[in-house]
This record gives C-alpha cells, structure tokens and sequence, in this order.
C-alpha cells in the first residue's frame, strides 16, 4: 500500500502564531483548497494533516456525503465528500484534509491543495443573503489577486440531531 | 504526577485493600460469632498500619479512630475472646463494620479532595463505651493498659533500646544497611514503609531494624540519611528472601550486607529461634501462627508479588501491543516482497510473529482480575439486609477466581450488586415460617457463580426464594402499559417484562431496592459492556439471573466474511456453523423473505447485500455461503460472498462523527483494522437481526 503523508510544515503554524501575537484579533492563517472549481478556506489551525492515496472502507447506512472511514495510524477517521454534500459528481483521485474540529477528527475529500494564506478577519464577508451556495459561512478577495475563498463552514459538517 | 500525589495514591490504594481484608475477617468472623486470636492480631495489625498511615498523612481523625479500634483489639488480643461477653458481640462487629464504613467515607473524601469530617466524637464515644463494657466484663484490668500500651506495643517487633549500639547481638547477626537517594526526603517513613513490606513478605518474625522507632520519630531521617538504615535478621536466609523486597521498594540507593559475627550465638539462634525470640520479643510469639492461617494470610503473601498500575498505562500499551501486531503482519505480508525468496528473512518473521503472540497474549492477561473482589462486596450486603430485613440469609460464592477484563470487573459490580438486592429484598421469603412451610431451609441462599466458557464469563445469581410469579408479573405489566391485557404471553416473555424500562415489582420503594433504577438498567449497563442478562424463575422455586459477559471488550475471535468489496467480522461466538445451499433449499413466505431449514429448524436468510444496500456481492443463493448465527434469543442465517477466515482482532470503536447516525442499530458495532492495513466492519448478530426484522 502506497501511503504517503504530507504535515502541514510546521513552520508556517509558528508564523501564524508570530503574527498573530502582535495582531491577534486582525487577521487568521486559512488553508485554501479546491474542489470543484470552489476555493475553500479552512482555519489553519484545524489541519492536522493532509493525506494522498488513502483506501477509503465505505461505511453502510450512513448518509451518502460520508464517503466512509480510513484508518490513519490507528485512528479511524471519518471522512465527508464536500462534493457530495454540493451535489457534485465525485472526483476519483482526491486527497483527504484531516480537521480536529473542537476534539472531533474527520477528514474532508478536497481536489487539491491551493495554498495558505493570512487573511485579515475584517474582509472576511458575510455571503449575499439571496446566495444558496452551501456550506459557507463567508468569503473574501485573497491578497494575492488570484480569486474568491469561500470560508467552509464546519458547523455545518458536523452532526444534529 | 508529582511525589506528594503518588504518596496520597498508595495510602488510599493501601488502606483500601486492607479495609478489604478487614471486612472479609469480620464477615468470616461473624458466622462464627467469634474472632480467633489469628483473627484478632490480623484486625491488630491492619489498624496499627492504618494508624500509622495516616498518622503520616495528617488525617488526625481517622488516626484517633483506628487508635481507639486498635486499642480495643489490644485487649482482647491480651485477653483472648474471652473477654467479650456474648451479649457484647454484635455490638462489637457492629462497631467494627460502622467504623470500615467510617474509614471508606472518608477515603472517599480524601479522594475527592473534599475536607474530613472534624465531629468524630459520637464515634468514638460507640468504641469507648464498648471498650469500657469490654473492660466491664472481663476482670478488673488496670484500667490505663491500652492507652500507654498503645504507643510501644504495636510495633510487632519493638527492638530494645539496649540493642542499639553492639548492632546485630540479640540473636540478629546478619544485617542489611540500606541507603536512600540523597535528599529523597522522609527517610524514616520510606524505612518503615521498607519494615512493613518486609513483614509482609517474609512474615513476623527474624528481623528487627533500626533506629526503631522510624515510624514516630521524624529526626531519625537525618541518622537514616547519614548512616543508612539498618535491617537485622536472625537467619541469612530470611536476609535473602528481603533483598528483593529492598530492592523494589522506592528511592533505594544501595544496599549492603553486613555480618555481625562478634560473638558466638550464631549456632544458638539459627538452630532455635524460637527459643532466642520470647526475650526481645515479647509480640512475636502471637503474631507467628498468622500466616498459617488460611484465607486471611493470603493478602499478604500475595502482595509480595504484586503491583499496582495506573489502568490508562495498560490502555495504552494494549492499545500499542495491538498496534504491532497489525504492523507486523503489514511488514511480513508487505507486497513488495511478492516472488522474492527470502529464506532469512522469513524465517525471522515467524519468529517476530510467535513473540508478538505472546506479546499480545500477555499484554491482555494484565487486565484480567480475578471477580473475588466484586463477589466479596456482595458479603457485606446480604449480611446488611439480612440484619435490616431480619431474613437470614447466607452467601455461597462459587469460582471467585475466574478472571476477565479490569474495565468489566469494574462495570459489573452494580447490576449484580442490583440483582442480589432484589434477590433479598423480592426473592428470599420474608419469615422463615413461610420458607417453612415450602419445604425449603429456614436460612435462604443466595449463589454467587461465575465461570469461563473461554470466550465469554457467565455469571449466575440463584436464589432459592419465592420466585416470580407469572400472574402478578403479567398484571403489573398490564397495569404500566408494557403488555397488552388480550395477548398471550409465554412465561419466558413474562420474565422478560422484569428487565422492561418502567417495571418494578414492588409496590412501596424500600431502602435497598425499588428506587426507580430497575432490572432494565441493569439490563442496558450489561449491554453495554457487550453482554446480555437473562433470567429463569419457577413460582416457589427461586430465581436464576444469568448475566453473559464478553472475557474481554478489547479482544475478540471473529470471523472475516466478504460482501462484494466490504469486509465484515462477526464474533465467532455467534456463528453456529456455515453452510452451502441451493436455491431449492429455500422456501418463501409471503412477505418476501426467505427461509431455510436447519437441522428441523426454520431460520429466516437475511442477505448482507439487501441489508445494507451495497454495490456489489452474490445475488444468488448458490455462489454465496449462509452463516448460522445465534445471540440470545434471535437465530438467523446471513449470505455473505466468502469466508476470508478467522481472525483475532482488536476492536476498535467506530468514531462518534458516523455513530451520531444511529448505525449500531444496524448491527455495525465497531471496526478492526486487517493485517493489510484495511478496515474491517464488525457486526453485532443481535441487532443487525433486529435491524433486518423492522425492514
């Protein structure tokens, strides 16, 4: 089995605490990924680590968004498909973003990873009331020019009931 | 984990054992309405180091308790049982029950960091009273004995201040000095924790120490840090059966064997040490016999070789024992090595294999503890109830040794503890002319049973009281909405509304039973550890409560089955058999399910495809395998593609995010990870059974 991990450097998370000692309110590192054409944000901090070519073990009678459970160094991970939740096609080759989410862990299947950036919270927009994109708490312009992030809102991926 | 905690962890983890102990030598005690003088010098010794305890950790007040107690056993250790008049008797193991329950109180404070209660004295005024009856009754003893005996008498070997300087005349010629970490603090108290494990370990007598009085004197530290502290035994032997002792116990720097053959007496005292003992030790001559006493001698000769660990170490290390054998089955069956021939290699991996079997193996026997402690608890309350409900009662326990997992060991305690109060409370007849008159032995029994089938542990509580009575069970029922009035139940559905939510026999709630918590939580806290409870009762003829339990929730034998490309694992204790069947075999019932013939049997065929709706998998009868399984009460044959083979696998609980939506209901309990590094889905026969029915 070919399994290859890939941290998150650790360096970047210790400039995101630099920066954010002398500004902390301001601004937040966010990791930006693709999927489906979407640029969507995470929180930095939330990453544990981003992983390629798992064996996802489908799970039956869960919802279909819930492409199954890896098993990531002993931890079984469950992991949700964005795209299904978005109501797109699923993708074959996909890398899995594993979040800790206030002690949760769940991996999210992403299209690939765009990059990582610092965003100042104040342009983080709240998304036009008349919009039904889902899953979204917010977006903004990226510094760099190079599109829209899509802020994901991970209240929505975890379980009510 | 700081010094001071570790101090605090051992005092309450010894004085509970010893509370233990204690309870065990009085309820013994009690049947036969006396103490033995093995008895006596046994509840002698475990007050003093109770005393002593927690003298060292400042509780003051449980101190002067097991002062007063210890004081009273002096007398009547003096006196032998004589003293105590039969009238005083039950007031004096009533004293000493209230006073376990004091010390186990206020443990429970200790360990919840809450403040001890300060108002002893109505207490102590019980054991004074007793104490001066005692005294009262036997012949006019001065009256000042036990409290300045106190102070010098309880140390089981108080060697004479004359010994001190010639160190090792007296009979005691081979010494031991033994030395502490520098500045380890407490020197004094580590020694006398030393002396009590060596007492423990090689019995009363052949050694003295000192300075001897370590144990009240704080300034013997320093002598100790300097000189290092001196241990003196009568035989060579007996100084060899310490050194382990010495050696395991905390902070030791060094140690040295030291001969003091000055003078001669050395052919006098191995030869007849119990001739050269009466003169510096006047305790030794009682305290001798203990141990070959039967049960009570056990404690302390077992806890020689134990000790205690922290439980989240041994979560852990399972966890990782489980860990290495999942990764070395991944390293010896890894792809890569496909085609190579590699003699050395594999021949070392068959090798790394058996060692980590048995790695694993023993790493699962550390959890295991023997059902003793749980069962003894049950003692203490059927003699509670008995007195209270005044229906004799006895306890017969059976195969307390039998062994399963500590995190069990720990959940059971409360149902059987329920069940056995209901046994006494609604079981037992409530006079003994009623039982009587049924034939039966004036004096009920209750048994206690459990027993290891290999796989799981069932443990019995048979009573031999009154019994369920179907018609009063079947109103109830109808009365609480749990069955309907038009239906016909069997008797084993009567009984089964027992462990129904919202059922309670008895109509006034009484101080034991009856609190609104009914057999159905103990029904659910059995569950849970992956058990089930049943029961069997005949009208007149007592009650049978049958609790199945797994050895251990960590372990399991299973069965690997592919469906299309899932794999499942069932826990071989459920399959009966598998079996190959043509589509002729099958019959079809109206609704569209299909049935099958099993050894004169009709079993429905639930189809893992259909279940749980998956892509791929057999759709004919003929090219899959039907498994027979069985749990509890439901027995059915699943199809499944092939049988991958058996299996030891580590459960592992499946993660909260996808048990939020309820898939355990459909029998998907957990998961294993294969020796490919693949994940396994582990079925629960039961209610995958249920599952399939409310489709």
């Amino acid at each position: 089995m070919s399994q290859e991990a890939m941290f998150v450097p650790e360096d970047l998370f210790d400039e995101t605490d630099g920066s954010r000692l002398s500004d902390t309110v301001d601004s937040q590192k966010f990791l930006i990924f693709m999927c489906d054409n979407l640029k969507l944000g995470v929180v930095a901090e939330w990453v544990v680590e981003i992983l390629t070519n798992q064996v996802i073990t489908y799970l039956p009678m869960v919802p279909d968004f819930i492409r199954g459970i890896i098993n990531m160094r002993g931890q079984m991970v469950p992991i949700l498909d964005i795209r299904a939740r978005l109501g797109k096609l699923p993708l074959e080759d996909s890398l899995v973003i594993v979040l800790n989410i206030d002690g949760t862990q769940l991996g999210i299947l992403a299209d690939g990873v765009d990059q990582m950036t610092d965003i100042p919270k104040a342009d983080i927009l709240p998304i036009p009331a008349h919009s039904a994109q889902l899953l979204v708490s917010g977006m903004c312009t990226l510094p760099d020019g190079s599109g829209t992030m899509m802020v994901l809102d991970c209240d929505q991926l975890m379980p009510h009931d | 984990m700081s010094s001071g905690n570790e101090i605090l962890d051992m005092y309450i983890y010894e004085t509970n054992t010893l509370l233990e102990q204690l309870e065990n030598i009085i309820l013994e005690a009690e049947k036969v309405d006396t103490f033995s003088q093995d008895n006596v010098n046994e509840i002698f010794r475990i007050m003093h180091t109770i005393k002593g305890s927690s003298a060292m950790m400042e509780f003051d007040t449980l101190t002067t308790v097991a002062h007063r107690i210890e004081d009273m056993f002096f007398i009547i250790r003096e006196k032998t049982m004589d003293v105590v008049s039969e009238e005083n008797r039950p007031a004096l193991f009533d004293v000493v029950f209230s006073s376990i329950d004091y010390f186990r109180g206020e443990i429970d404070k200790i360990e919840e960091g809450q403040p001890l209660d300060v108002n002893i004295d109505s207490f102590l005024s019980n054991i004074n009273s007793l104490i001066a009856k005692i005294q009262g009754g036997g012949e006019a003893e001065a009256p000042a004995a036990p409290a300045p005996a106190a102070p010098t008498a309880p140390a089981p070997s108080p060697a004479p201040a004359a010994a001190e300087a010639p160190a090792g005349s007296e009979g005691y010629p081979f010494g031991l000095r033994v030395f502490f970490d520098e500045g380890c603090g407490m020197e004094n108290l580590r020694s006398f924790m030393m002396v009590t494990a060596i007492r423990d370990a090689c019995g009363e007598a052949g050694f003295t120490f000192e300075p001897a009085d370590v144990e009240q004197n704080a300034a013997t530290s320093e002598v100790i840090s300097e000189q290092g502290f001196l241990l003196l035994f009568q035989t060579a032997a007996d100084r060899d059966k310490a050194i382990p002792t010495v050696k395991s116990s905390g902070s030791v720097r060094e140690y040295q064997a030291h001969d003091f053959l000055v003078s001669a007496p050395e052919p006098a005292a191995p030869a007849a040490p119990t001739a050269a003992a009466p003169a510096p030790h006047p305790a030794q001559a009682t305290p001798a016999p203990a141990p070959a006493a039967g049960a009570p001698a056990q404690g302390p000769h077992n806890k020689e070789t134990l000790i205690s660990v922290n439980l989240s170490k041994l979560d852990t290390l399972s966890a990782i024992v489980g860990e290495i054998v999942i990764t070395e089955a991944m390293v010896t069956s890894s792809p890569d090595l496909k085609g190579l021939a590699l003699d050395t290699f594999s021949k070392n991996a068959r090798e790394l294999r058996k060692l980590t079997d048995e790695l694993q193996d023993v790493s699962m026997s550390l959890r295991m503890v023997p059902v003793s402690g749980v069962f003894q608890k049950m003692n203490r309350i059927v003699r509670d109830m008995s007195k209270k409900l005044n229906r004799p009662c006895k306890l017969t326990l059976v195969g307390e040794d039998t062994e399963v997992d500590k995190t069990i060991v720990d959940s059971i305690g409360d149902p059987i503890m329920h069940i056995v109060r209901n046994s006494m409370d609604h079981g037992i007849e409530e006079t003994q002319a009623e039982r009587t008159a049924a034939g039966k032995d004036p004096v009920g029994e209750i048994v206690l049973s459990a027993r290891d089938t290999g796989s799981e542990v069932i443990i019995d509580i048979i009573d031999d009281g009154r019994g369920a009575d179907d018609g009063a069970i079947l109103r109830k029922a109808i009365k609480q909405g749990l069955a309907s009035p038009d239906m016909d139940y069997s008797h084993r559905e009567i009984l089964n509304f027992l462990m129904a939510p919202g059922f309670s026999t008895n109509t006034e709630v009484t101080e034991y039973s009856g609190r609104g918590v009914g057999m159905d939580v103990v029904k659910r806290n059995v569950e849970d550890l992956g058990g089930n409870v049943t029961i069997a009762s005949e009208l007149g003829h007592g009650m049978t409560t049958t609790i199945r339990i797994p050895l251990t929730m960590a372990i399991m034998d299973g069965m690997e089955v592919s469906v299309g490309n899932s794999i499942f694992t069932i826990p071989i204790n459920n399959i009966r058999s598998s079996l190959k069947v043509s589509a002729s075999d099958v019959i079809h019932d109206s609704s569209r399910g299909e049935i099958i013939k099993v050894q004169d049997s009709f079993y429905p065929i639930i189809r893992a495809r259909d279940l749980y709706q998956l892509d791929g998998g057999c759709t004919e009868i003929e090219d899959g395998i039907l498994l027979w399984l069985e749990s509890g009460d439901c027995s059915y044959c699943l199809l499944a593609d092939e049988l991958l083979g058996e299996q030891q696998v580590v459960v592992k609980q499946l993660p909260s995010y996808v048990n939020s939506y309820n898939i355990k209901s459909y029998g998907i309990n957990g998961c294993t990870l294969r020796s490919d590094g693949s994940i396994s889905i582990i079925l629960d026969v039961a209610s995958l059974y249920s599952a399939a029915r409310g489709i």
